[in-house]
């Protein structure tokens, strides 16, 4: 759960002629991720693409043109096309297929281009109406009309002229104006059928090209394959990737190609892909991790430790019954759907489960829904002094868990490879805990700090000495200094500059009470703002007070689940994973593809 | 009414977080510019560019401590 997905790198060696077969049977598998071979040293170089590469290809331009030009995107159909009849419907169709399209564009484009001739000159006569005034109304506009309009443009006015009444030498330019709107009247007519020509096409031949493009890209991956191996005249090599597990599987299907084909374990490398292995309601979680950085391979994936804090913080920023019960729609929609390109479940599941977090907190530590009180007395009350003060407690208890965490992986990090650093992060639990324990004490009093200093810090001695105008318990001395020791020993002497930092780290968290409390200070506002104008009885006041409050507290749900999410997202990334995280790993990206649209 | 120190303590806090705002919308507006344009090269920044834009939010952070320390003298 903590580690990525076991690794393997091996070679595949075959001859030549089991190549083709080879490579079927590998993107069938979908397991192995090719790592690219570059370097062309004298004995080996890079392998020359299948002899149907150059024909897929080509094939797959010519959709990809058609469907560029159709505006073809990806929808979900629910049939499924068999490869070799869409073989046989691409040799036959396509051709034809492309010539009607490219006609019809051609011909739009032609009439696009009047149109906007049309709409060129009027731009340029209308100042000049306004400038001269009647007058110019009056003016010869067959003096005018060559400097003005194309050729063609000129033939269809003479044309539509021949037939109008006013075929004299003068033309008012009202007329001449009024000439140019019909013509731009019929060539927009034009324009339209020629839509709905393409349009037709498009609903006809959206399912088929779509198919199309996924096979042939398949085809064209399989082709180009070798591109990426060794070979040389006899045999290849495929320098690859595998999933220890599926390495068996791997073997077994290369032999079933053929016995010769070996494939050999290489030696042990640190650079290897990566695939997440989180159990399923973490899985969504990947998605955030992945947004800052992918793991590398040796690192430890904070993808789970991520997801349970994300929902917790998100949770207790809303915290709020009626704005959960509406953050849990919102992440039920979002699985599945997408709105202004966000959605997904990466996006879906992490709100929903933020979503639940947020009920329990509103319901049962803030009793509050909508800025309303619930029947019961709030464990913590937002918006009182006392009831801040607690949640500034909370924040710090987080902050110590959270960072300690935090070092803690980083120690596991870097045990294997810089001792040093490892026992380094040691010295930074050590400040962690004397800014903890100094704070806890001085909080004392809360509800919060009283019941962690009795239940939790009951052991260690509260003997505290005076400085600097606060109480410094002793122990909170030993382990600063114990720690600030460690630091200039494994770190250097700038390290130990930075325990500032590990103070504004844990200032950080107060955005957890800031942000909470801010909110639901807004929703009461609100509330007190426009409550009196509905309770007041006169229906106009009730519609608009009504209208008002809805739409306000809309606003409040919308900006406060962005800035939860944000907020609750950059304590990971920016106080969390800077504290081991190295990131910048290669994803794992298997030879072989999903099919949606087709079947073999 | 309440009397002038306590006014001028409101007076403090409200300065204390809005100046402090101010100032934190000021570093973003330059990072969260470049941070942007960085995306637009490189979708994969968008983690390194989100970390960077919201380090300045701690200087609001601060404001707040400050005017809820002297909303706790009023």
């Amino acid at each position: 759960m903590l580690k990525p997905k076991k690794m393997m790198r091996a070679a595949i060696v075959g001859s030549k002629e089991h190549l083709e077969a080879a490579i079927e049977a590998l993107h069938k598998l979908s397991a192995i991720h090719i790592n690219d071979f570059t370097e062309e040293r004298a004995e080996f170089k890079i392998g020359h693409p299948l002899k149907r590469a150059a024909s897929a290809s080509e094939k797959l331009l010519k959709i990809r043109s058609i469907s560029n030009l159709l505006g073809i995107c990806d929808v979900g159909i629910s049939e499924k096309f068999e490869s070799k009849r869409l073989f046989e419907r691409m040799d036959m169709e396509l051709d034809e297929l492309k010539q009607r399209v490219n006609n019809t564009v051609e011909k739009k484009g032609a009439i696009k281009k009047k149109i906007e001739n049309i709409d060129r000159i009027l731009e340029q006569i209308q100042p000049l109406m306004n400038e001269v005034g009647e007058e110019y109304k009056e003016y010869d506009m067959r003096k005018l009309a060559p400097l003005l309009v194309s050729d063609e443009l000129e033939e269809k006015i003479e044309e539509i002229m021949d037939f109008d009444e006013f075929s004299g030498d003068m033309i008012k330019s009202t007329t001449f104006i009024k000439i140019l709107l019909t013509i731009k009247k019929k060539l927009e007519g034009e324009n339209e059928k020629e839509e709905k020509k393409l349009k037709d096409i498009k609903s006809k031949y959206a399912s088929f090209m779509l198919a199309s493009e996924e096979l042939l890209s398949i085809e064209v991956e399989k082709a180009e394959a070798p591109l990426r191996f060794v070979a040389t005249d006899h045999f290849f090599i495929i320098d690859c990737f595998v999933p220890t597990k599926r390495f068996d599987e791997v073997e077994k299907i290369l032999r079933e190609v053929h016995e010769s084909i070996s494939v050999e374990k290489l030696e042990e490398d640190d650079e290897k892909p990566v695939i997440l292995n989180n159990p399923k309601p973490v899985k969504s979680f990947e998605f955030l991790t992945n947004l800052f950085s992918t793991p590398k391979y040796t690192e430890v994936d904070p993808t789970f430790i991520l997801s349970i804090f994300f929902s917790i913080f998100f949770g207790f920023i809303i915290g709020d019954l009626g704005y959960g019960i509406l953050i849990i729609v919102l992440g039920l929609y979002l699985r599945k759907k997408y709105i202004f390109g966000i959605g997904g479940r990466g996006v879906g599941n992490p709100l929903l489960i933020g979503g639940i977090f947020a009920c329990i907190f509103g319901a049962v530590v803030f009793s509050e829904a909508f800025g309303f009180h619930l029947p019961h007395h709030p464990m913590i009350h937002k918006l009182e002094i006392e009831g801040v003060i607690e949640l500034l407690v909370i924040s710090i208890v987080a902050a110590f868990v959270h960072l300690g965490l935090g070092f803690i992986i980083g120690f596991f990090n870097n045990v294997r490879r810089n001792l040093k650093h490892a026992i380094a992060k040691i010295g930074w639990i050590f400040v962690l805990f004397a800014i903890f324990l100094l704070l806890m004490l001085m909080a004392e009093g809360t509800q919060v700090g009283g019941w962690v200093c009795t239940n939790i810090l009951f052991s260690i001695q509260k003997n505290s000495m005076d400085a600097a105008g606060l109480r410094v318990p002793i122990f909170s001395l030993y382990f600063l200094v114990i720690g600030f020791i460690m630091l200039i020993v494994f770190e250097g002497a700038l390290a130990a500059m930075e325990i500032l930092g590990v103070v504004g780290n844990m200032a950080s968290y107060m955005r957890l009470a800031a942000v909470g409390v801010a909110k639901g200070a807004t929703a009461l506002a609100f509330n007190t703002m426009f409550l009196p104008m509905i309770v007041g009885g006169d229906i106009i006041f009730i519609i608009i007070g009504g209208l008002m409050l809805v739409m306000m507290h809309a606003l409040i749900f919308l900006l406060g689940t962005m800035s939860a999410g944000i907020q609750a997202l950059r304590l990971n990334y920016v106080e969390f994973f800077l504290k081991f995280y190295e990131g910048g790993g290669t994803k794992f990206k298997p030879f072989g593809y999903v099919r949606r649209y087709t079947r073999t | 009414m309440v009397d002038v120190g306590t006014g001028l303590l409101g007076i403090g806090a409200g300065l204390a977080v809005g100046l402090a705002g101010l100032a934190t919308g000021w570093a973003q507006k330059e990072i969260g510019s470049s941070a942007i344009g960085a995306i637009a090269e490189n979708e994969a920044l968008f983690g390194k560019g989100l970390v960077m834009l919201v380090i300045p939010e701690t200087i609001v952070l601060f404001g707040f401590a400050i005017a809820f320390l002297l909303m706790g003298k009023m």
